[in-house]
């Protein structure tokens, strides 16, 4: 299995993550714009997060690795490693293609909401690797956030 | 209107997803003639069950509290059920036997697997947020990483048949 932990790859797969959601989700917006409010908001917060892990890079360049983790057993590492080969877990896949098969409001929603858990089941991984110096609480924050997320995706889905 | 739910029905949501897990896993071994790959979903179903015990145990205890307490189980109120009813949507998914029913494709076999790890990660990081540090918390914990490890482990078996 390819190894060991590299923090720069999996901080960039997050940036990915959130580029890929604010994308999706104003691409959403557009098509749909009886939802546009949520999505657009959404849309918001993931360009927050996406700053948030691009400064998390940028502060840990240089840290040594062993600083970084918090993982003795190895295996939040080996989960990382699993998701950021891109075997279970697509990033190249374009969101906005996939909205094209897409065809009303209520499929986007569905969409969004496995789009929120794919970033939550990585974030999680992230978080049990990471030690606190490398923005443990962050992290569980931007989780928190996803999690709400998938809240008022939810609730709107049963207006 | 939001449905939400209180902690004990949280905890049955997760004994839920559980038994679906091994349910689905059972179903996954019968449709794999190779001997290595219809052990690996034997010994997950096996894994799934013993999580299943784990929060039957737990919900067990909040209902024994809840009766020492002199209150009943719809009393005891999650900090924020709109977040848990939220996640409820991944463990109330679809029968699992009804999912593979037409499913033959082993690739997708394997994928819908790991859709369902994603699921119980997910769920049990909300629920653990609900739980106070200490036994039952660390429970939990320990059961998100062995679902983390089930996802290692077919992922290697995904890469077998691709």
């Amino acid at each position: 299995m390819g190894m060991p932990f590299n923090a720069d790859e999996v901080f960039e797969m997050a940036e990915q993550i959130e580029r890929n959601g604010g994308k999706f989700y104003r691409a959403a917006a557009k098509k749909f714009p009886v939802v546009s409010d949520i999505f657009l908001g959404l849309a918001e917060m993931e360009d927050e997060h996406l700053k948030t892990f691009a400064n998390m890079r940028v502060e840990l360049s240089g840290t040594e690795v062993e600083e970084l983790i918090f993982d003795p057993d190895g295996q939040a590492q080996m989960y990382l490693r699993v998701m950021a080969d891109g075997n279970v877990f697509d990033l190249k896949a374009d969101p906005v293609e996939q909205l094209a098969t897409r065809n009303t409001p209520e499929d986007v929603l569905k969409m969004a909401i496995g789009v929120e858990r794919d970033s939550i089941a990585f974030y999680v991984g992230l978080k049990e690797a990471v030690s606190r110096r490398a923005g443990k609480d962050k992290i569980e924050a931007i989780i928190k956030e996803e999690m709400g997320h998938i809240v008022t995706l939810n609730e709107k889905l049963q207006d | 209107m939001t449905v939400t739910f209180n902690a004990f029905e949280v905890f049955e949501i997760a004994e839920q997803i559980e038994r679906n897990g091994t349910n689905f896993y059972i179903r996954a071994a019968e449709l794999f003639g190779d001997p290595d790959t219809c052990q690996m979903f034997l010994k997950l179903a096996e894994w799934e069950k013993e999580h299943e015990l784990i929060f039957a145990r737990m919900k067990q205890q909040l209902s024994e509290q809840s009766r020492q307490a002199g209150t009943s189980e719809a009393d005891d109120l999650l900090p924020d059920p709109r977040v848990m009813a939220g996640l409820a949507v991944f463990g109330m998914r679809s029968n699992p036997a009804e999912e593979l029913r037409g499913r033959q494709e082993k690739t997708d076999i394997i994928r819908r697997a790991v859709e369902k790890e994603k699921d119980s990660i997910v769920f049990y990081h909300g629920l653990k947020e609900f739980v106070p540090a200490g036994a039952d918390k660390d429970k939990i914990d320990d059961i998100i990483k062995e679902e983390m490890r089930h996802i290692v482990i077919l992922d290697q078996s995904l890469k077998q048949y691709e």
